[in-house]
């Protein structure tokens, strides 16, 4: 090119440089037809690609999508809790590790998945921690006043591959009235329920994300009375067809289920905070991924509770099925 | 900390308190961040309006665990850098699958001042060259250029989003420029 200049140059196309460096660089731009030509060239190329990338990008309009989005897919949610994020964690910045998370996995699978291939019994549990204070309750952006429901929803990843029926049971309650109301979620619709119990048909819905609702009834008097744990708990079990458990971080660990139990469970204080050093509790597992496995021989059973396809959409989200802790938080008073 | 990161943290800290739209400012904010860092690593408008916007339901949903000590920007960009990684690594970036530059070069008249149709074809012509140039550089080139040029971060910016140094940005971007000034050289060269 004739000059050898080409770092310098760049620095000063960044504003790089300091005030002497950029007065001899000007002097010597005078000078230099090469510096000149390049300088003024990529001035123009740059400043060109950055007016049209930028008419041409559809700003102004993703706040709007992302907040309909939160505000549809996540109501009750309240972002609280400690949870991970997409970013690389330790195991990927330093796959060394992974040697040793392969023995320690071995010992683990010997001492808790043999045992649970054998009983094929899982549970996906969530917990939660809340606070009720005046006359209304609050999860993420939602009020729920005296006489209202507090709904309090637990979901996990399920994937059908074939003609399967599952039964939902209602296990266990504590101050907590469920009512069975929830949906199976598609990526653009939803498959509804509303029975509590019954006998579900997925031959053709997979994946679904599976939603559980229970409800909150006794919200009753001047204050929002609820106190001491609330439990919800409901009862997965496959009646037809094959299916397996996988454990998204243990990718390839898989158990044969032969039942599930979703449950979601909270410490609730009255009238007072809790203490300060009080932490959210986390879910005690990291949860599974379901996988039923084709039944050649299924003829699908005429009394299977029939599905309708529709309403809210539910976007699946396999990354992070088991993060959306319930955190009832206490409003500022009026 | 700088007044910028004080404000992001002021907003996360709304927001974790439970003014949950709040978070639209944030988004309102990044948004074009988010396309810009996006673009170079895409095929389509539309993946990187779907990326962009999984990245701030993440973000929101995930908000509880971000460090305040550090940018919010720089998180954002990790998550949308994972989400790409993720999704696309078995679809290596192509330029010949780029879907958009046909559309950007048709708004390139948008800046044109002039009415003269000559003057048009001739910055539309422009801007599909240097454009392509510029996606057509690999991956660790064009996107520390791309953040310079459209975003107009400072090195250290880049630096700090692509967790790479100071000086490797600087060099990576030196080196784009060199490359791209070859490139038109060539091609005026066969004029």
């Amino acid at each position: 090119m004739g000059c050898d200049n080409d770092e310098v140059l760049n620095r000063f196309l960044d504003g790089d440089l300091s005030q002497s460096e950029s007065e001899l660089f000007q002097a010597h731009l005078k000078t230099c037809l090469v510096c000149q030509r390049f300088l003024s060239e990529s001035t123009r190329c740059e400043t060109l690609v950055r007016k049209i990338v930028n008419v041409s990008l559809p700003l102004g309009q993703l706040k709007g999508r992302v907040m309909e989005r939160i505000n549809r897919e996540l109501p009750h949610f309240f972002p609280n809790s400690v949870e991970k994020t997409g970013e690389r964690n330790f195991l990927q910045s330093y796959p060394w590790f992974l040697g040793f998370i392969g023995i320690l996995s071995v010992v683990l699978f010997s001492l808790f998945i043999l045992p649970v291939r054998n009983g094929g019994k899982q549970e996906v549990s969530q917990t939660f921690l809340a606070v009720s204070l005046g006359n209304e309750a609050k999860i993420g952006s939602q009020s729920f006043l005296i006489g209202k429901s507090i709904p309090i929803e637990v979901s996990t990843l399920v994937e059908f591959q074939g003609p399967t029926r599952i039964q939902l049971s209602k296990v266990a309650e504590n101050y907590v009235t469920w009512d069975g109301h929830g949906f199976f979620s598609l990526d653009q619709n939803a498959i509804h329920w509303e029975k509590g119990e019954g006998e579900f048909d997925f031959s053709l819905f997979s994946p679904v994300e599976l939603h559980v609702k229970t409800t909150v009834f006794n919200i009753t008097g001047t204050k929002i009375k609820i106190s001491g744990n609330i439990e919800s708990e409901v009862l997965v079990t496959l009646i037809q067809g094959k299916a397996s458990y996988r454990s998204p971080s243990k990718s390839g660990w898989l158990t044969e289920m032969k039942s599930m139990t979703i449950k979601k469970s909270g410490q609730v204080f009255e009238d007072s905070a809790p203490p300060a050093n009080t932490p959210l509790p986390h879910p005690s597992n990291e949860g599974f991924d379901l996988r039923i496995e084709p039944n050649p021989g299924y003829i699908p059973n005429e009394n299977s509770l029939p599905l309708s396809v529709g309403g809210s959409s539910t976007p699946i989200n396999p990354g992070s099925p088991f993060d959306e802790d319930a955190v009832i938080t206490s409003p500022s008073r009026l | 900390m700088n007044d910028d990161q004080h404000d992001d943290e002021f907003i996360v800290k709304e927001v974790l308190a439970g003014e949950i739209q709040e978070f639209g400012t944030l988004v309102s904010k990044y948004e074009a961040l988010m396309y810009r860092y996006l673009l170079p690593q895409l095929r389509d408008l539309q993946e990187v309006e779907d990326i962009s916007q999984e990245t701030f339901f993440r973000a929101f949903r995930y908000l509880g665990s971000f460090d305040p000590k550090r940018k919010f920007s720089t998180w954002l960009l990790k998550i949308a850098r994972n989400l790409v990684v993720n999704r696309y690594q078995k679809n290596s970036f192509r330029t010949e699958k780029i879907g958009y530059v046909d559309g950007f070069v048709e708004n390139s008249s948008k800046t044109v001042s002039s009415n003269d149709p000559g003057n048009q074809l001739q910055t539309k012509e422009e801007f599909r060259n240097i454009f392509s140039d510029m996606l057509g550089l690999s991956e660790d080139l064009r996107i520390p250029l791309f953040l310079r040029v459209l975003q107009e971060m400072s090195y250290e910016e880049i630096g700090e989003s692509l967790d790479v140094p100071v000086q490797t940005v600087k060099n990576r971007i030196f080196k784009a420029r060199k490359i791209l000034r070859e490139k038109r050289d060539s091609t005026d060269g066969l004029r």
